[in-house]
């Protein structure tokens, strides 16, 4: 078959493709991942392209999507074009997976440092003719009773030489009990262990030096898997319908921890095999992937998981590069889409003790929910995330150079874009807080219609001239092609009515959590935001429009990556392992959609003012 | 104003007390059911569709409006009514979600259908089943889910086999399906919402 170059702009990288191959994969094969929130199947929009020369015709669904004006000047999505000759691309960088901001900090409770693995430094008696006794013997002596003999082979054959080598000086690594191996002197500082916190977008690693629980080293990035479909379903879609598209998931998170590691320790100072030990969360599905388990159950109801249970798995055997009998732990699982992640939430926040009513919401790209008081503890998902991290909304994107994240109106409309960039979308944050704004001047009504002109009679002109009708449809300006100095930047009328189903999802979650406690929103002692987005939101905004429970300022608290803390204390503490363990056990999980009354109470909760407790119907 | 025209605003607005009220009077005013519902519940119904579409009104809008129609309809439950038709409705198995298909069940009702509603996680043979007992025109489908999504297909294959494809329409919709889906699995429509719905199912059967 025919291959072609095909080049990118303003980059300028190129790949080398046969015919036939998508703009998308070529681009990522050029090192220029694109997006594809709808998993590539031309439903979004989000990968739009503009080509010259070299690809095929536009196909219905993109003479859908975009204007004969836009055909013409060659746009496409990336997902659907195909090559046929020598091409060259010109990408926007609002269709680009780019870097963006991520959540590294994370609270920790006061804990008790006792990692799985430990050093013992040994200076053992030579053998001599008054004892002669065997080699194996004599370490697992000096180990005294609670240690047992090596499981690896391996370790065994070291041991002669080692010791001979070594003046009989080593230090033994023990790991959950069991002499793992042996290394020469005294080592005891250099044991490092990685907590690992798999987002379905972001994948955070912080190394941890184990003898005293700190943190050395941090690294993040992009979950490669995004470049598959941005949200769970879709990469569940692929993993159980395309052939390999689960060694191909399981590949690509997997080589990005090793190098995140890798990053984390080469920062560090800390060599690779001074890491004996790695924790990691994720949601279930994530935590599926990365043990390339097949997460079919999952894709249809009753959504069960393949395991729930912790994994305990040898780290060469899923390519991590660490201590040659270094393992990977994986915490539990709680139950459907409710994986480690949550659990991860839970222990950092000694959810599990509290006495008061406690809710945690963890925004990511999923939402999850934890209620718990004396120890009983409920948790469900939401499929919340899209309309927070750009998918779904006209121009929404994720918190990266270019994206609005603040927006205030009075007078006029004043907006703050992250990174010294012209506006080109709206993150998250943004996007809540330009809708509680124009709530709070009326230029949104409780029930998320946008108001017409005519209607807005009394608001600034400034304001007002912001309002236009565009094809069919409502949209307010946020930034003019003139102020931004790139395209504009609206909110349409469809955009609020996404939000309003995600915050629904969310409060209508929050509701039902709390009446199998048999308790009120207006119980909640504390109320936790996990996440990035728990992080960087306005609490006025969000409580404006009922995203989160109207509560007294000071009974709400951001925690940041709470999943991740989770993930370092059950590196550096056994106790928090089992109570891990314990808790994931203990959770029930709740599936919304089988609970009755979610439908009312979701439609109840879309409306757009602070919401306390909705009155029964 | 007549007392259709009130028991249109009523439905609009979602007042059903109003609505059973009004139901009522233009009853005992001797106003045959099928009129009330051709001229007072289908229009009004129709009205809610085009301000959905408009972002007009959003999910809970038409919730309290479908409540006020049902109100209504419950009060001539016994009288005879023309229906435009019979459509079988459900989401597809291994999928949960019913809020847009209880709203599109609602749509196609108001607008002067027959609906079986058949619920959620609906197998394909209970699809073709049910069309079959209730000899209907029409089944309209409904997938939230990528991942069960493909139980429609499954559905269309199963009308083949069991060789009532000819008789029997095939409508689909929810946020993963497309019109490139449903031409793909041969579907006979595809509804981006539920006032597209009726629309197509509407058009489907009077073709």
């Amino acid at each position: 078959m025919a291959e072609f170059v095909v080049t990118f702009h303003p980059n300028a990288v190129s790949s080398r493709v046969a015919e036939g191959t998508t703009i998308h994969e070529a681009a990522a094969a050029a090192g220029l991942p694109l997006r594809a929130p709808c998993g590539g199947q031309g439903r979004c929009g989000k990968c739009a392209v503009q080509a010259g020369v070299g690809v095929d015709s536009a196909t219905a669904v993109e003479t859908r999507l975009f204007g004969e004006e836009e055909l013409a000047a060659g746009w496409r999505l990336a997902c659907q074009a195909r090559v046929i000759g020598d091409a060259e691309i010109n990408v926007p960088s609002a269709s680009l997976l780019i870097e963006h901001r991520i959540q590294i900090e994370g609270v920790a409770r006061e804990v008790l440092v006792e990692p799985a693995v430990t050093k013992i430094p040994l200076r053992l008696p030579r053998p001599s003719r008054d004892d002669a006794s065997a080699d194996l013997n004599r370490v697992m002596q000096a180990l005294g009773g609670g240690v047992r003999p090596p499981r690896a082979i391996a370790t065994l054959r070291q041991l002669p030489g080692l010791l001979r080598a070594s003046n009989y000086e080593v230090t033994a690594v023990v790991s959950d009990g069991v002499l793992a191996s042996l290394e020469a002197g005294d080592t005891t500082e250099a044991c490092y262990g990685a907590a690992v916190d798999i987002g379905t977008t972001t994948v955070v690693v912080y190394l941890c030096h184990l003898p005293s629980g700190e943190v050395v080293g941090v690294s993040s990035g992009l979950n490669p898997q995004a470049r598959y479909g941005e949200d769970v379903i879709s990469r569940l879609q692929m993993a159980i319908s395309e052939q390999k598209g689960l060694t191909k998931l399981s590949g690509a998170v997997r080589k990005l921890i090793d190098d995140l590691i890798g990053q984390a320790a080469s920062d560090a100072g800390v060599a690779r095999e001074s890491i004996y030990e790695v924790v990691v969360v994720g949601n279930t599905t994530m935590c599926h992937l990365f043990l390339e388990v097949s997460p079919i159950g999952l894709a249809a109801v009753p959504f069960a998981p393949s395991f729930s249970s912790a994994q305990t798995v040898g780290a060469e055997e899923l390519g991590l590069r660490i201590d040659r009998e270094g393992r990977v732990y994986v915490v539990p699982n709680i139950g459907g889409f409710v994986g480690a992640d949550t659990v991860g939430v839970i222990i950092s926040s000694e959810l599990e003790d509290s006495r008061g009513l406690r809710v945690a919401v963890d925004i990511g790209t999923n939402g999850e929910i934890v209620v718990a008081e004396n120890g009983e503890l409920y948790a469900c998902s939401t499929a919340a995330g899209p309309a927070f991290e750009g998918a779904r909304i006209s121009q929404g994107m994720r918190a990266a150079a270019g994206a609005i994240d603040e927006v205030t109106i009075d007078h006029d409309v004043f907006c703050h874009v992250l990174g010294d960039v012209p506006a080109v979308g709206l993150c998250g944050s943004g996007l809540v807080d330009a809708i509680a704004e124009m709530v709070k001047v009326g230029l949104i009504d409780e029930t998320g219609r946008l108001r017409k002109p005519e209607e807005t009679g009394s608001l600034p002109e400034k304001v007002r001239q912001r309002l236009v009708q565009n094809d069919k449809s409502l949209e307010f300006v946020l930034a003019g092609a003139e102020e931004s100095g790139a395209g504009k930047v609206a909110v349409s009328a469809r955009d609020v009515r996404e939000l309003q189903l995600a915050k629904g999802a969310i409060y209508a979650g929050i509701g039902l959590l709390l009446d199998k406690l048999g308790r009120k929103v207006a119980d909640i002692e504390k109320l936790l935001l996990a996440g990035a987005f728990g992080n960087y939101i306005r609490r006025e905004s969000a409580v404006r429009i009922g995203l989160v429970p109207a509560l007294p300022a000071e009974r709400i608290e951001s925690i940041g990556n709470a999943a991740g803390a989770g993930a370092r204390l059950a590196l550096c503490s056994v106790a928090l392992r089992r109570k891990a363990e314990e808790v994931a056990r203990r959770t029930r999980h709740v599936e919304l959609s089988e609970e009755e009354g979610f439908y009312s109470r979701f439609a109840d909760a879309m409306a757009l003012r602070p919401m306390a407790d909705t009155a029964v119907d | 104003m007549g007392v259709i025209e009130d028991l249109q605003q009523a439905v609009i607005s979602g007042n059903r007390d109003k609505a059973k009220e009004l139901t009522q009077q233009a009853l005992d005013e001797g106003i045959e059911a099928r009129k009330i519902v051709v001229d007072g519940i289908a229009p009004a119904m129709e009205i809610v569709g085009e301000k959905f579409r408009a972002n007009e009104f959003f999910v809970p809008e038409l919730l309290i409006a479908q409540r006020a129609m049902k109100e209504s309809l419950k009060l001539m439950s016994g009288e005879s009514i023309d229906h435009i038709g019979t459509v079988v409705v459900g989401t597809v198995k291994g999928d949960l979600h019913d809020i847009g298909k209880n709203l599109v069940a609602a749509m196609l009702e108001g607008a002067g259908f027959k609906v079986v509603d058949l619920g959620v996680d609906v197998a394909p043979e209970k699809f073709v089943s049910a069309g079959q007992e209730h000899s209907a025109n029409l089944i309209a489908m409904s997938a939230l889910l990528t991942t069960t999504m493909g139980a429609m297909r499954q559905t269309v294959e199963e009308l083949n086999k069991a060789g009532c494809r000819d008789k029997i329409f095939v409508l689909v919709g929810g946020a993963p399906v497309t019109q490139s889906y449903a031409d793909e699995i041969k579907a006979d429509g595809y509804a981006p919402d539920a006032a597209s719905a009726v629309q197509k199912a509407k058009e489907l059967v009077s073709a």
